[in-house]
């Protein structure tokens, strides 16, 4: 194609090339205005360029409009700087709109801080299928006050998302402070996450998971490894998050170690760690850690409900005969308190006979006949008076069987307990309770069992067979019995330890409560025995962190 | 929406059949078996589950063995009742203070132990199945982890034998030694009449005939001490009485100062030795030399003669009738007014060398030999001192060692029946002179036998009376059986061979004097049964306690009508619907299993138990089949037996 005399800046490369317009007048810029108007057949572009009632326009002001064409082969563009009084950057708008197939991408940039120093970015691809989107944005400049980022993919169907972000070349970085979300995407997968281990570090006996690779290495500890200044921040806000949620905050003004505190809280399904770790003002480390979880598998053993005696509990209101609320202590469910005949409130108390009182992280009550509607309170004092109540929390009563999972771990230990019990509806006229035990449990961290659980409800019945061809049954009692399996348990790992000094303990004597899923206790809790101790296949690489142990296990409350 | 409740049991608070009817429309129900021990430090509560009844908790401590009660062998005088055998949990060591070098060990011994059935923890209805005591042989014992606790059954304490007394020289010192040790006889009844062929039965034992007062002979003296102060004449069974006059014989010398053919005074005796004195009531005397040669004593010709003591039983007696005295072939009558009546008509005495001339037109001189016969009436049973099942509650109360709270009422319904005539026990004669040790027990009951009665232990655990008598059988028994109440595979039968006979004849009236029953019935006969079986089966039936012979008749008639009527023993495992059944409790059999076809037939329950797997209840039951009874006319040919049987009576 051969070029015009007079040059149009449409037919010269974009902004490279000087432009001259011949209509432009008075502009100390330039001011464009062409119009192929009602042509019926366009080859270029049908443009439209104002600058209109700037006074002192420093930059240019342009629209671009392609409109009510039945065949736009072009591009049709709207941008517009408005209402800015001194932009600095740039304001940008790009749109395709409403078109049916379209082939680039559409897009929408905006700056909309009146003092914005850095740059603030927001791209969606909101197409049903888009592929390969890939997001990097960082700010170079010298004195960063900090990066502010977010970058969200919004499809149903993402995969193969990566992010790696990383503020560098800080003056006086205080480590990496960063926080990434993926919201609202029930069925994401293949998430990876990379840390990066350059900060200064030193290891612990054993090693926590902030030192190992995130989610891929092992993070049962015993203490964490305090590394300068990290602060931390992650959240994952899925309904089925498979990965970690994080919260860890640094407090003090001045401090050498590190405060944090990490918090799982009010999801239903969490899978994740909680764990609260405090620093004292010293040069060195002083740490106190508990790992807790209201998710995993917790086994109570030692029931410091029954105080050292055994003789520990009293009622206000005690039937005559064999139900002594002592009765409360015994392994056998079946022998249980009772209130007085018409007595429906009562209020039992459990000296536990430790002085400097426990905590209580697991509680349950086992074969009552409260009713659903039935209220327990239970309260917490070192006082047998109960003055002050140290802590106080309640039981939802479900049938047979009530438990209670703290939510997060027992700061507050307590020599005396007390049960409010107040079941106005309870058909029987009064109140009966089998056992009651409460204490500190043995908390699987992070590793578990199997996914799969068995459980089995035995019905003891002698049958006879009858000449009538059918049985004749004489009914005996209804009893739990659960399986689990624990397959690839580190054995160098507490869970390990743990459950191997249950073996020892209970042995198949002993009754424990298991609670495989705090989180829904009574769909598996049974306080039984083991039926047998479980035969470990040991897989053993030599000195390393990889040995395993795996086993089945199954306790029975009819044994 | 409501629907009929398929579980009645968990609310019920009865245990009655209409409960156990309801629960078994559905298949379930929920009996339990308990067990309580008394030890010497409280008592063990446990079960084979844990579980309260009532306010008591009863821990599972144990598993319970079968328990069962029988009413026996119909004409038999057994009854057998359990020894049971408890093993107990003793794993955590709780009981080891009961075993050997335990604090409490050997404190079982006696101890109660009550199993009880009921209905899951409803106290009310729980009845005792079982009441024993811990037996003094190894009551009990252990094993590394359990303790094990041997009980008998309480009623087992009917077993004792009775008479226990005898006489004995401690108790009747002047004893002649051919009497120590023979049983002081038990007496009821009327033993006034039919005492043949003597005119009296009842012996009346001479308990002082070594006393020398009746004997009037020389006896030897073993040794006098001498010179000793004072002179004691050793002389075993010497029968002396302080101040008993006697004279000393000699073929020697006696030790002075003492001297032949003088009168001395006894001064004081012990069982085998005396001392003398010169005079009534005077100092003893010493001696003063040894004395050489053999010495003899005798009572001085001055001494009065002591009567004859007589003793005829060991219980009070209603009366003392008369007394005859038996020398050789020979009986006197020995006149009442030398008789004196001891305490509670039980003994007596005659008197000796007296005026009155009845021996042979001559004085009365005892002599060793002679027998005495009396006639009496047994113990005072107030109206029913005659009557059959008062004699036997009797024996069971005073020697079985029961109360009358272990009589069921049913002992008072047959001791007053007063019809049919053949089943009139209310005018049925009987009498019992029991001088052989027997078990108190095994002797009840063969007296009820005698008239057709059985006792057995009921469900309340007391002892009641089942009547075969067919008047009182259920014709139209409301509590039917039926094949899904019968435990797959365990119904047998067989036929009651041992009572099959088509021929009796009853021997009756038992006499001491004679040792045997007295008298014979005439021989009766089911002549069809004898058609029928082709050969006559004879059966020699007891009536040892009856005396008057249309008593007897009347009972080996109806018994001969039973035993020709072709019983049928079935045996099997009945559903816990079953469990509150008794002994002598009438069922239904509607059962149709292979051959064995049972179409509403009446039947006896003999057997009851109880199995604790399952709660089922093995059961012994007589089919009457073949057997008519008021009421019931089976549908089949081929009776010969029952109620409407021929008995003939052969001359």
């Amino acid at each position: 194609m051969t070029n015009p005399a007079f040059l149009g800046y449409l037919t010269n490369p974009y902004l490279v090339d000087p432009y001259s317009g011949d209509t432009g007048l008075y502009s100390w810029g330039m001011e464009v205005n062409r119009q192929i108007v009602n042509a019926t057949e366009t080859v270029g572009a049908e443009t439209s360029l104002n600058i209109v009632d700037r006074p002192f326009a420093l930059g240019a002001e342009a629209l671009l409009t392609i409109a009510d064409r039945p065949n736009p082969v072009g591009m049709e563009t709207a941008l517009n700087i408005n209402d800015r009084p001194n932009p600095v950057g740039m304001e940008v708008s790009r749109q395709i709109l409403n078109l049916p197939k379209v082939l680039a991408s559409e897009a929408n940039l905006v700056i909309q801080d009146a003092a914005i120093l850095g740059m603030e970015t927001d791209r969606i691809t909101s197409v049903d299928f888009p592929v390969g989107a890939e997001v990097d944005r960082g700010v170079y400049q010298d004195h960063p006050v900090g990066m502010s980022a977010e970058g969200v993919i919004k499809s149903a169907k993402v995969f193969g998302s990566e992010v790696s972000r990383f503020i560098n070349d800080r003056q006086a970085p205080q480590g990496m402070e960063a926080q990434r979300q993926i919201i609202d995407l029930s069925t994401s997968y293949a998430m990876e996450i990379r840390r990066d281990h350059s900060m200064a570090s030193w290891l612990c006996e054993e090693m926590g998971y902030l030192q190992q690779p995130y989610l891929s290495g092992p993070y049962l500890t015993a203490g964490i490894c305090s590394q300068m200044g990290a602060e931390v921040s992650r959240q994952l806000y899925v309904q089925l998050a498979k990965g970690m949620e994080v919260n860890r905050v640094i407090k003090a003004d001045m401090y050498l170690g590190a405060e944090a505190l990490l918090t799982i809280a009010n999801y239903p399904a969490p899978v994740g760690m909680n764990i609260e770790m405090m620093k004292a003002l010293t040069y060195g480390m002083q740490t106190r850690l508990a790992l807790y979880n209201t998710t995993n598998l917790r086994i109570m053993v030692d029931f410091p409900s029954r105080g050292t005696s055994g003789v520990n509990w009293s009622a206000t209101s005690t039937q005559a005969g064999d139900f002594s609320p002592n009765n409360l202590n015994t392994d056998i469910v079946e022998q249980q308190w009772r209130s007085n005949t018409g007595v429906t409130s009562a209020i039992l108390t459990c000296d536990t006979e430790v002085v400097q009182g426990t905590p209580v992280d697991t509680l349950a009550i086992l074969n009552h006949n409260l009713t659903t509607s039935a209220t327990i309170t239970i309260e917490g004092s070192n006082s047998p008076i109960f003055a002050p109540v140290q802590e106080s929390f309640a039981v939802v009563p479900t049938r047979i069987n009530a438990f209670y999972i703290a939510p997060t771990f027992p700061t507050l230990q307590s020599r005396y307990w007390r049960f409010i019990i107040n079941d106005p509806t309870n058909p029987e006229g009064q109140l009966k309770i089998g056992t009651i035990i409460f204490g500190t449990t043995v908390i699987f961290q992070g590793e578990c069992f199997t996914d799969q659980v068995t459980r089995k409800l035995r019905h003891f019945s002698d049958k006879v067979a009858t000449e009538g061809f059918t049985n004749v049954s004489n009914d005996r009692a209804l009893k739990t019995a659960v399986s689990l399996e624990f397959r690839f348990l580190r054995y160098e790992k507490g869970n390990y330890k743990n459950i191997r000094s249950i073996f020892e303990t209970a042995r198949t004597s002993l009754k424990c409560l298991w609670i495989p899923t705090p989180q829904d206790v009574t769909r598996f809790a049974v306080f039984g025995k083991l039926v047998t101790i479980p035969d470990e296949i040991h897989v053993n690489y030599g000195h390393t962190e990889n040995n395993t142990v795996d086993f089945s296990l199954e306790v029975d409350e009819s044994l | 929406m409501s629907s009929k409740d398929r579980r009645p049991y968990l609310t019920a608070t009865v245990l009655d059949q209409a409960l156990l009817d309801a629960c078994h429309d559905n298949l379930e129900c929920r009996l339990e078996m308990i067990v309580e021990i008394e030890t010497p430090t409280g008592t063990i509560y446990a079960s084979d589950r844990n579980k309260y009844v009532g306010s008591i908790f009863y821990e599972a401590l144990l598993n319970f063995p079968v328990i069962a009660r029988t009413v026996g062998e119909w004409l038999s005088n057994e009854l057998q009742f359990s020894t049971l055998t408890f093993e107990l949990s003793n794993v955590d060591g709780r009981f080891n203070k009961y075993l050997p070098a335990g604090a409490d060990f050997g404190g079982w011994i006696g101890k109660d132990v009550t199993v009880k059935l009921g209905l899951a923890e409803q106290g009310a209805t729980y009845f005792p199945i079982f009441t024993g005591k811990v037996t003094d042989v190894g009551g009990f014992k252990r094993t590394t982890k359990s303790i094990i606790v041997i009980a008998r059954d309480i009623y087992d304490r009917m077993n004792a034998s009775f008479p226990q007394d005898t006489m004995t020289e401690t108790a009747y010192p002047k004893i002649e030694a051919k009497n120590v040790g023979k049983l002081i006889p038990i007496i009821y009844g009327d033993y006034t009449v039919g005492t043949e062929p003597a005119p009296a039965s009842i012996p009346a034992f001479v308990v002082n005939g070594n006393d020398p007062q009746v004997t009037r002979k020389e006896k030897s003296i073993l040794s006098i001490s001498g010179p000793a102060s004072p002179a004691i004449f050793t002389c075993p069974s010497h029968c002396l009485d302080v101040d008993d006059p006697v004279e000393l014989l000699t073929s020697g010398t006696l030790p002075a100062p003492f001297a032949p053919a003088t009168t001395y005074y006894v001064k004081s005796v012990n069982l085998d030795q005396f001392t003398l004195a010169a005079t009534l009531g005077g100092p003893t005397i010493n001696s003063t030399t040894a004395g050489t040669g053999d010495h003899r004593f005798k009572i001085a010709a001055s001494a009065t003669y002591e009567p004859i003591q007589l003793l005829l039983a060991f219980n009070d007696l209603l009366s003392f009738g008369e007394l005859y005295l038996q020398r050789g072939t020979d009986y006197f009558a020995v006149p009442s007014s030398e008789i004196t009546v001891g305490a509670g008509n039980k003994s007596a005495t005659v008197a000796h060398n007296t005026a009155t001339l009845w021996v042979n037109g001559g004085a009365y001189l005892y002599e060793s030999g002679d027998t005495f016969w009396a006639t009496c009436k047994g113990k005072d049973l107030g109206a029913y001192s005659d009557n059959l099942v008062s004699q036997a509650r009797d024996i069971l109360l005073t020697y079985g060692g029961l109360v009358s709270g272990d009589f069921h009422s049913s002992w008072d319904t047959y001791r007053d029946k007063a019809s049919p005539s053949q089943s009139a026990i209310a005018s049925i004669k009987s009498r019992a002179w029991i001088g052989e040790q027997t078990p108190a027990l095994t002797y009840a009951l063969s007296m009820m036998e005698q008239v057709r009665l059985e006792a057995f232990v009921n469900r309340d655990l007391k002892i009641q009376v089942n009547s075969l008598h067919f008047e009182d059988w259920d014709a139209a028994p409301g509590y039917r059986v039926r094949n899904w109440d019968v435990e797959k595979d365990s119904l047998q039968t067989t036929i009651d061979e041992k009572n099959n006979f088509n021929t009796a004849q009853g021997v009756f009236n038992y006499l001491p004097d004679v040792g045997q029953n007295a008298y014979s019935t005439p021989i009766f006969t089911n002549l069809a049964a004898i058609t029928q079986s082709g050969k006559r089966i004879a059966k020699k039936l007891v009536f040892p306690n009856l005396y008057l012979l249309d008593d007897v008749k009347a009972q080996v008639t109806e018994i001969l009508k039973l035993s020709s009527s072709t019983l049928e023993i079935i045996t099997g495992n009945l559903t816990w619907r079953s469990a509150i059944k008794d002994v002598g409790d009438f069922l239904s059999l509607d059962v149709k299993i292979g051959s064995a076809i049972f179409d509403e037939v009446p039947c006896m329950v003999r057997d009851i138990g109880y199995d604790p797997n399952g709660l089922k209840v093995p059961v012994k039951i007589w089919s009457l089949a073949m057997t008519p009874f008021p009421g019931y006319t089976p549908l089949n040919p081929g009776i010969v037996g029952g109620y409407s049987a021929t008995i003939t009576e052969e001359t």
